[in-house]
């Protein structure tokens, strides 16, 4: 039976919230509503040792629509404001340790495309632009991306535009693994070097689905099924996300 | 305001507070905002997506009919989108161009695809740190960020070398608008601009902006006399040195947010992209 836009929601905040433990400082771009129930939901899973930045308001616990409202309607809540030039800086020094990014499409070296389709001269579609995606996965420790519209035309061989590399640089002196890992409504994906891993394929989906619709080269090999929410984790996302505003991102029809 | 003498209202009424001679004032009106923005010149639009945007002063510049400006914003949205709309635009420098929650500016996109308007798309890093780059008075800023992309790449950036460990880094020079327009809460005559607190997301990129512009142009949402922003020096995010001109616009954002006087108007915006930036949509404003 194909999942509803609801189940799929809720696996992959909280295969992205899996993501985040003790220490980590995540930052929550611009329309990303997803990425930021899912932090907030970590922070809660992680008693409070979870970091977040959004929208230059810091550590709010509860309801996201607060945080949506900006920092007039987080006073009282948020622990404290962090201006946008500090937080770049907090990146730039590796203070804030990841971030969550929805690019349109994805390759198999991590590439992530958020600008366009076709030539840089004439593309035949226009994005609205990445802000932070070329940069942050050169600067953290490491960047997750979602995406949750697993077919191939999203996950193709090689993005149409590299708006940011994948690939970190472990041994420099900045330390990072570029883009992880990605979630997808269909599986979890390890960028692995030099060939990115089926990590783990969503309950309602098979290694077969998850071949076909992927446009790289993809080492099925052994996997797990994704483990669906805990009692815990749906606790934390109804606390923190009680108008389900991570569904925004979910296609409709959902893809089966 | 030339008198000397104000009441401060955060004060008791019978409590005079002295003002300092009032050197100039910097009040401008549209024709002085005509002068200062020639054709052909690069142009910074403060405010993000649906915040501060300087509606007021960009449909100023349209009804001057100007031409070839190379626009330059962080987060561009309907105020880049009505400009490429209206032809004023040669070239767009921006991190993001969107309307927000409501999608694609539409206007942009088309010029774009249609390749009227030169697409010169930034990273985040890449363009505030040329930015920072122009308000420290440096000649460059070294960083890793953006190493590797296609957008970073294709902007041309020389590399240098880190002459302590001998590691290469993005070499990102300066930029200097022209003109920056941004849209804030108050200012005296003299150019004292205020913002309230607790400040709006981003609010700092404006200030970077002004401080790497070669000229400021800020329109507001109230004049007020000296002793109102001296009442509340907290307040103040440009002082009168760092700015050229001043006009009064309330809701000058509109349809975009300006607090505390305004919140963004999603649905005016949603109408505006829905109808692919039908300027129409915007009419029966305050600002038209």
């Amino acid at each position: 039976m194909p999942p509803t836009r609801e189940a799929i929601a809720d696996l992959m905040a909280v295969a992205l919230a899996r993501t985040l433990g003790p220490g980590d400082f995540v930052g929550v771009g611009l329309g990303t509503p997803m990425a930021l129930v899912s932090s907030v939901a970590a922070r809660r899973l992680n008693s409070g040792t979870v970091a977040v930045l959004a929208g230059g308001t810091l550590n709010i616990d509860g309801d996201v629509e607060v945080w949506l409202g900006g920092p007039t309607a987080a006073v009282g809540t948020a622990s404290g404001f962090i201006s946008h030039l500090d937080s770049m800086d907090m990146a730039e020094r590796q203070a804030m340790t990841t971030q969550f990014l929805r690019p349109a499409q994805v390759d198999g070296l991590g590439n992530l495309n958020t600008s366009r389709i076709g030539p840089v001269e004439a593309p035949t579609v226009r994005f609205a632009g990445g802000l932070a995606t070329a940069d942050v996965p050169q600067l953290l420790s490491r960047v997750v991306a979602y995406l949750p519209d697993h077919r191939p035309r999203n996950l193709p061989e090689r993005v149409s535009w590299v708006t940011t590399s994948g690939t970190g640089w472990p041994n420099g002196p900045y330390k990072t693994h570029g883009v992880t890992g990605l979630i997808t409504d269909l599986a979890v994906i390890a960028f692995d070097r030099p060939r990115p891993r089926l990590a783990s394929i969503h309950p309602w989906s098979s290694a077969d689905e998850v071949r076909e619709r992927t446009g790289f080269d993809l080492d099925i090999g052994e996997h797990e099924t994704t483990m669906a929410p805990t009692d815990e984790e749906m606790a934390a996302l109804l606390h923190v996300d009680p108008m389900r505003r991570r569904d925004l991102e979910i296609r409709v029809p959902a893809t089966t | 305001m030339n008198s000397g003498y104000h009441t401060d209202p955060g004060l008791p009424t019978n409590r005079l507070v002295e003002s300092p001679p009032v050197t100039k004032s910097l009040l401008i009106g549209p024709k002085g905002l005509d002068r200062l923005v020639p054709d052909g010149s690069s142009v910074y639009l403060g405010g993000s997506a649906v915040d501060r945007k300087p509606v007021a002063l960009v449909l100023q510049l349209i009804e001057q009919g100007k031409r070839d400006l190379d626009l330059i914003a962080f987060t561009g949205s309907i105020d880049v989108d009505l400009l490429v709309g209206a032809g004023c635009v040669r070239s767009v420098a921006a991190a993001y161009v969107g309307i927000g929650p409501h999608g694609r500016a539409p206007r942009f996109t088309a010029a774009v695809v249609g390749g009227t308007i030169e697409d010169l798309e930034y990273s985040e890093w890449s363009l505030l740190g040329r930015l920072r780059a122009a308000s420290m008075g440096i000649p460059f800023l070294p960083t890793r960020a953006g190493e590797g992309s296609e957008t970073v790449g294709n902007l041309g950036f020389a590399s240098v070398r880190d002459p302590y460990e001998g590691v290469d880094y993005l070499a990102l020079p300066p930029l200097h608008p022209d003109v920056a327009l941004l849209h804030a809460w108050r200012a005296s005559e003299t150019g004292t601009v205020q913002l309230p607190a607790p400040r709006q997301h981003l609010w700092d990129v404006d200030i970077l902006a002004a401080h790497a512009a070669r000229t400021v142009v800020v329109s507001v949402e109230e004049i007020v006399p000296e002793a109102t922003v001296r009442s509340e020096p907290d307040l103040t995010v440009l002082h009168s040195f760092e700015i050229d001109a001043v006009l009064p616009f309330p809701k000058g954002s509109w349809p975009t947010s300006a607090p505390p006087s305004i919140e963004a108007d999603h649905e005016a915006l949603a109408r505006y992209v829905l109808t692919g930036g039908d300027t129409a949509t915007l009419t029966g404003s305050a600002v038209v």
